[in-house]
């Protein structure tokens, strides 16, 4: 599915993601946990194709595909998504009028039947009960006046809505109390199956226990330091970040 | 007969074949005050602070000839390019080129709408005209002076009292392809009398390739108390066109203006608008889109003075501009010492498409009284590349993202409109543009 390798990356000319390799199979759930400024979005921002975040080195296969190579909207319709850490207000766009263009846009790459405006309708009315979002948030501008938990599961609701293959979900926990998160783990949940895999990034083992990883790798300083199933999150929670400097 | 305006000699151009004589004698009042104004004034040129932004060059680069009424067949031709809002029922009036095409008398009577050419109306109606339409010495504007002076082609239209006109007024002004440099001078008076309410569609669009072709129009509006106007003016002239206008209104007591301009089009746009309260309790909401692209100007200068207590004056401006375009809003609030508790919002954003785009914002309050509120705030943005980041990772292209933030920009003022053809008109004027830039 995903294959990097020893990618380097930049920001500004300061070099941000110093070497990081990683190998995620289809159906695979990979936890990324890291110190704060450790580069776990930069790695979020470079997979998606952020303008300013310029890779220099290494190399990352999607599905076969030199991912670097293409533009931000081909990687998403190629199946990227990327859940932000913080999401983007854009007031006047509404969200209904958002999510339409993008599903179009994703569905005709994909050489997937459009959905008329009633279907998609059902469709975006659906999703939203499943995430427990109100359907007046469809109306609004996008993100515009959302709350940090409902921003985070406006993000959870557009990864439903287009069923990508690999999913980035940067920070998706922070912000969310224990009632949401039970709801957003539970969407993520539903959405897991052999074929779709994840990276979760977290800066926090709680999350862990909602959506259960296969690995665990953490993040230091733009590289992975060490790898392991889902014990080590357990193991990083109780020893604190202070533990890794000593790795 | 053929009348030849040369600008760079302005003030020694003869009137004496322009002024109206015999059944239109009485025009000459306005007519003359007009062309003293106008040999008195310097040429518009960006030395003189009321034309800073515009080019102004073409005027004396050559000679205009007054435009002449086309012939039956050409405007036969001509008709099939003026696109047309479909609006049931609505009073349909054309110019082509300041001249009246349509047939009054073909026209849908309604109870308490009369509409008069100037040549056809009473003395009552003409002391009507002068009291609306009379420049003020200190009038500005040098070219809304010359077309006063040119206005023996003007039409009144006049709504009795307590009459609701529940059918919008359209009306269509198009310039059309003449063989060398003309002018066009257009002018329309509507009075609406007490407690009467109506709908005024203005819409101006242009032949394909215009060589050098400058169009002048005025409407003066005059609204009598508890009085309400709806008034659209749509620009939406080819991008060689030049129009210069002004629309001027002045608000009884408790009248009611709610105005909206689209600015699209056009090498030169230059609309004045003037919005004097002069009543109590009378209101105003002004809104405003413009949409320059290529190497286009647009430019409003809006000039709303409270003259009494207790107004109102609501106006929003926003703007996109595109390629290599500017934009100018100049937008005056003017409060006399007398208009206390006056309420005037003044807010102009400005969204930059590209690093040639231009724009010149520029409130100017003038606030002689000390009880009263005024808030004004312009800002000029360009398009957030985080927003456009953020849509790409959704899978929509930079175009289309750069398409829906623009959108979005406007959006809201399209969405207020009522009247849902116009809305959709807009949309689809929108849609255009968009695929333009
Ligand atoms: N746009 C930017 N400009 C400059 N530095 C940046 C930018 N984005 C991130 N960085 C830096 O990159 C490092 C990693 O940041 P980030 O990827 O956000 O870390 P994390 O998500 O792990 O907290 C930090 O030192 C941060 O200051
Ligand atoms: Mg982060």
């Amino acid at each position: 599915m995903l294959k990097i390798d020893n990618l380097h990356a930049k920001v500004e000319d300061k070099s941000i993601l110093n070497g990081l390799s990683l190998d995620i199979k289809p159906g695979e759930v990979h936890a990324i946990m890291g110190p704060n400024g450790s580069g776990k979005s930069t790695l979020g921002y470079t997979l998606s194709g952020r303008e300013g975040y310029t890779p220099t080195d290494g190399s990352v296969l999607f599905n076969g595909n030199n991912l670097l190579d293409f533009d931000a909207d081909e990687r998403a319709k190629q199946g990227l998504f990327l859940a932000f850490q913080y999401p983007v207000e854009i007031p006047g766009v509404s969200n209904m009028e958002f999510l339409k263009a993008s599903v179009d846009s994703i569905r005709a790459y994909q050489n997937k039947k459009a959905l008329d405006a009633i279907q998609f309708m059902k469709l975006a009315r659906e999703k939203c009960k499943a995430i427990d979002l109100n359907q007046n948030f469809l109306k609004r501008g996008v993100n515009e006046g959302f709350s940090g938990g409902e921003k985070k599961r406006n993000e959870i609701m557009q990864m439903m809505l287009l069923e990508p293959k690999l999913c980035i979900l940067d920070e998706t926990d922070s912000g969310l109390d224990i009632d949401a998160l039970q709801v957003v783990a539970d969407g993520v949940n539903a959405c897991r199956n052999e074929n779709r895999s994840f990276i979760v990034v977290t800066h926090y083992q709680r999350l862990l226990d909602y959506i259960v990883p296969d690995y665990v790798h953490v993040l230091s300083n733009g590289k992975i330091i060490k790898s392991g199933g889902k014990e080590l999150a357990l193991e990083l929670e109780e020893k604190g970040y202070s533990w890794i400097d000593k790795l | 007969m053929s009348y030849i305006f040369d600008f760079k000699n302005h003030k020694a151009i003869d009137p004496t074949a322009l002024m109206s004589n015999d059944k239109m004698a009485w025009l000459n009042v306005i007519q003359e005050k007009a062309w003293t104004n106008f040999t008195n004034m310097e040429l518009p040129a960006r030395k003189i602070e009321h034309w800073k932004y515009n080019q102004m060059a073409f005027l004396t680069s050559n000679t205009f000839r007054l435009a002449t009424p086309l012939s039956a067949k050409v405007i036969a031709e001509v008709s099939g390019e003026i696109s047309s809002i479909q609006l049931p029922g609505a009073i349909h009036l054309t110019f082509v080129d300041g001249y009246l095409i349509t047939d009054l008398n073909q026209q849908p009577t309604l109870d308490g709408l009369s509409i008069t050419r100037y040549v056809d109306t009473t003395p009552e109606q003409q002391a009507l005209v002068e009291r609306i339409s009379m420049p003020s010495t200190e009038s500005r504007n040098m070219l809304m002076n010359l077309n006063s002076a040119l206005a023996n082609n003007g039409i009144l239209i006049e709504v009795s009292k307590k009459t609701k006109i529940e059918t919008p007024i359209y009306i269509r002004h198009f310039t059309s392809r003449q063989t060398t440099s003309t002018l066009a001078s257009q002018n329309i008076v509507i009075h609406l009398n007490e407690f009467s309410d109506a709908t005024l569609i203005e819409q101006f669009e242009s032949t394909v390739q215009q060589e050098n072709q400058l169009a002048l129009q005025q409407t003066h509006v005059m609204l009598s108390d508890n009085s309400k106007l709806d008034h659209y003016r749509l620009n939406l002239e080819h991008e060689s066109s030049k129009q210069i206008s002004q629309v001027k209104t002045i608000l009884s007591k408790n009248s009611s203006l709610n105005s909206f301009y689209l600015g699209s089009g056009s090498q030169l746009n230059r609309t004045d608008i003037d919005t004097i309260h002069s009543g109590e309790n009378s209101e105003c909401s002004i809104t405003g889109i413009y949409l320059p692209a290529k190497k286009q100007t647009i430019d409003y200068h809006t000039n709303t003075e409270h003259q009494v207590p207790h107004c109102n004056s609501n106006e929003i401006f926003r703007g996109i501009i595109a390629d290599e375009a500017s934009a100018t809003f100049n937008g005056k609030i003017h409060i006399f010492q007398d208009a206390q508790k006056s309420d005037a919002r003044l807010n102009n954003k400005n969204l930059l498409l590209t690093n040639k785009a231009e724009i010149n914002t520029k409130p100017e309050l003038e606030i002689y009284a000390d009880d009263v509120k005024c808030a004004h705030g312009a800002t000029v943005a360009q398009l957030d590349n985080k927003a456009i980041y953020y849509l790409q990772t959704r899978g929509i292209n930079r175009q289309q993202a750069t398409k829906m933030l623009s959108v979005g920009f406007i959006n809201e003022l399209i969405e207020k409109i009522n009247i849902k053809p116009i809305q959709e008109f807009l949309f689809t004027q929108l849609e255009d543009y968009m695929s333009h830039i």
